[in-house]
């Protein structure tokens, strides 16, 4: 991300190469050095620069990027040239570097001001296009780097509060498990990268198919969890009912394995036992589908 | 020059498409970038095309360390053994999977494993109506746990797929449960037991002999042969762990010292010290793991007074036998045999 932005990295280092040698042509060193003020003000300018530099590489161009650059950069000028003055003294009747260092802080300051207002909003957006992959908590450390969704531990801190909530509430909480019928055998036909593939399709999917408010994380390998707020048994079964038709239109020349999506009510107090109870459904399922000779699942619960 | 009779960390013994190609696809397709996977290892991206490009097991434990600082995916290791095991460029994973049953399979493995596997060593610890595969590390820095899955993993696949379930096996890991436990529950979907005083696989006997379905005698006598042809170029050379390990098994209830063992392998004293140093071996701990193995070993098999165990594992008297078996396991050895057998039941 840095790389694209060399023309400001080149522009601030001359800037401020710039202010040292005017300052250095005006001023004359100074006797006595406070090195506490050194120490502070110094730091004050590191850590300017290191936002700035942090902010150039977690960004791409933009609008929002300019005003925090811009902001940032007036900050450590004036920073930088507070620094400068610990070891400079200027004569009495030159005053532009005294206003060169108290302007651009306060201007800084308000642009970067509209910069982060900006970078809200952005964020507001970023949060609608992440609706269904989060809910209350954000932590990317988390998130499973195949299909970009959550992993396990998310799903049990999230669920966990939300059977909390429900139940202080009294509101209905259901689970839909998306689960993947044969994957290690479609996985051994048509290779890995052929399965990591299908399981990134799946997940976009489902997610597309999700209502506002719903999560869904990956549980592990070839099985997903979705966390339904605030949705009945009735609901949940109709969602997994029209995700699985989804589902089948994905597999229309039968060349992608068999997805089995199951809407549980979440009954139990602990994320634990309610995992636990939605698996043991979903094995009952699949032991029922089996016995009947492999029909859709849709159609069996019909 | 002959060759040594083992092999150095750093002596490129793996085959890049063994194992080392598979990984690094598994982990650019979840977004890691490859020159930062090879990053700290002599591996150039022009070398992952060379057929018959070879790896020094230093590098792979680097990728390894790599792959997981850079993705946070614990199915890492479960997908590597399963895309080894059908790997069409592994010979010896073909003839496993055209193998006639589990026992020629794991035979097959054990002789050939050198191929895949040479880091890690097995010890067989036959029990009444299992078979117990104990799994040890040949180096001390390596991720071992993450090396165990993947080699867990590849058996498990085997007996899915020949067996169409895995019920009879039973993985034991020397870690105590965790978080990763769910993961290893669900990927393995067989009995997964932690805090055990080895790291391996328990399989039925019953298992051994049934014939695999998908037993093909024609490829599986190609795909043997291939493996055969491949060991001329990938000698079979223990790690020194190993071949220290083996040396002291085999001269118990001698004990050896380090002089001794150097002039086994026609060393000088220091030229061995070097070696063990550079390895992270420690020669004293390697002969008490013997020795511990071995006392868990006798215990598990048949009734053993203290006196005799002591007298079989080169201890003075029983008392000093007692003191260190609790070092090891925490518990004296009569309770080890009764938590064992609540263990296997």
């Amino acid at each position: 991300m840095l790389r694209q932005h060399q023309a400001k990295l080149v522009f601030s280092g001359l800037l401020l190469t710039l202010s040292a040698f005017i300052a250095c042509q005006l001023g004359d060193t100074k006797q006595v050095f406070d090195w506490l003020d050194v120490l502070g003000e110094g730091t004050a300018f590191l850590v300017a620069a290191a936002w700035l530099l942090l902010i150039l590489s977690s960004r791409p161009h933009g609008r929002v990027t300019e005003l925090l650059y811009y902001g940032s950069l007036c900050l450590v000028y004036s920073y930088f040239l507070n620094l400068l003055d610990e070891f400079l003294h200027y004569p009495d009747p030159v005053r532009l570097m005294s206003w060169l260092e108290s302007l651009p802080a306060p201007v800084g300051m308000l642009v970067l001001t509209f910069g982060l207002v900006g970078w809200h909003r952005e964020q507001r957006a970023i949060d609608r296009q992440l609706r269904g992959r989060e809910l209350f908590l954000r932590d990317h450390n988390l998130i499973d780097p195949l299909t970009q969704l959550y992993g396990l531990e998310y799903l049990y801190a999230v669920l966990a509060r939300e059977i909390t909530l429900h139940r202080s509430n009294q509101q209905p909480l259901s689970l839909i498990v998306v689960d993947v019928a044969q994957f290690s055998d479609f996985n051994r036909n048509h290779g890995f990268s052929a399965g990591d593939n299908f399981l990134t399709l799946l997940s976009e999917l489902v997610i597309s198919q999700l209502r506002q408010g719903d999560v869904m994380c990956r549980y592990s390998g070839d099985c997903f969890v979705a966390i339904l707020p605030n949705t009945s048994q009735v609901q949940a079964d109709l969602l997994a009912l029209h995700l699985q038709h989804c589902l089948q239109q994905l597999n229309k020349n039968h060349l992608t394995p068999e997805v089995n999506c199951l809407a549980v009510k979440v009954a139990a107090a602990t994320a634990t036992d309610a995992i636990e109870q939605a698996f043991v459904e979903l094995a009952k399922l699949k032991r029922s589908a089996a016995s009947q000779g492999f029909k859709p699942v849709a159609e069996t619960q019909l | 020059m002959t060759t040594p009779q083992w092999f150095s960390v750093r002596d490129k013994n793996l085959l890049l498409q063994h194992g080392s190609t598979d990984l690094l696809a598994l982990a650019q397709r979840r977004g890691a970038l490859l020159h930062k996977l090879l990053n700290g290892t002599s591996i150039f991206e022009a070398d992952l095309t060379r057929p018959l490009g070879r790896i020094c097991h230093q590098d792979w434990f680097q990728i390894i360390e790599n792959c997981q600082q850079q993705l946070k995916s614990p199915e890492l290791p479960f997908l590597l053994g399963e895309s080894m095991l059908h790997n069409p460029y592994i010979s010896l994973c073909q003839a496993l999977l055209t193998a006639p049953n589990l026992a020629q399979a794991l035979r097959l493995l054990h002789c050939y494993r050198h191929q895949i596997f040479p880091g890690i060593y097995p010890q067989l610890l036959p029990q009444s109506d299992t078979l117990l595969v104990g799994v040890k590390a040949g180096f001390a820095k390596a991720p071992q746990q993450f090396i165990n899955v993947a080699m867990f993993s590849l058996v498990q696949a085997l007996v899915k797929q020949q067996f169409g379930n895995n019920d009879g096996l039973t993985l034991l890991f020397r870690s105590s449960e965790h978080n990763a436990a769910i993961h290893h529950q669900h990927h393995f979907g067989c009995k997964v037991l932690f805090s055990q005083p080895v790291d391996g696989i328990k399989i039925e006997k019953t298992l051994l002999l049934t014939s695999f379905k998908r037993h093909d005698a024609k490829r599986f006598a190609a795909a043997r042969r291939s493996c055969a042809q491949l060991s001329r170029i990938l000698p079979k050379q223990p790690s020194l762990a190993e071949l220290i390990y083996r040396q002291q098994r085999q001269a118990l209830p001698a004990l050896l010292t380090a002089e001794s063992m150097a002039s086994q392998l026609e060393l000088s004293n220091s030229a061995f010290r070097r070696q063990l140093t550079q390895e992270f071996i420690s020669f004293n701990r390697l002969v008490d793991e013997v020795r511990q193995d071995r006392a868990q070993q006798l215990l598990q098999q048949r009734q053993c007074s203290n006196k005799e165990l002591a007298n079989l594992l080169g201890y003075s008297d029983e008392h000093n036998f007692r003191r260190a078996f609790k070092r090891w396991t925490g518990i004296i050895p009569s309770n080890f045999r009764d938590f064992f057998g609540l263990s296997t039941t």
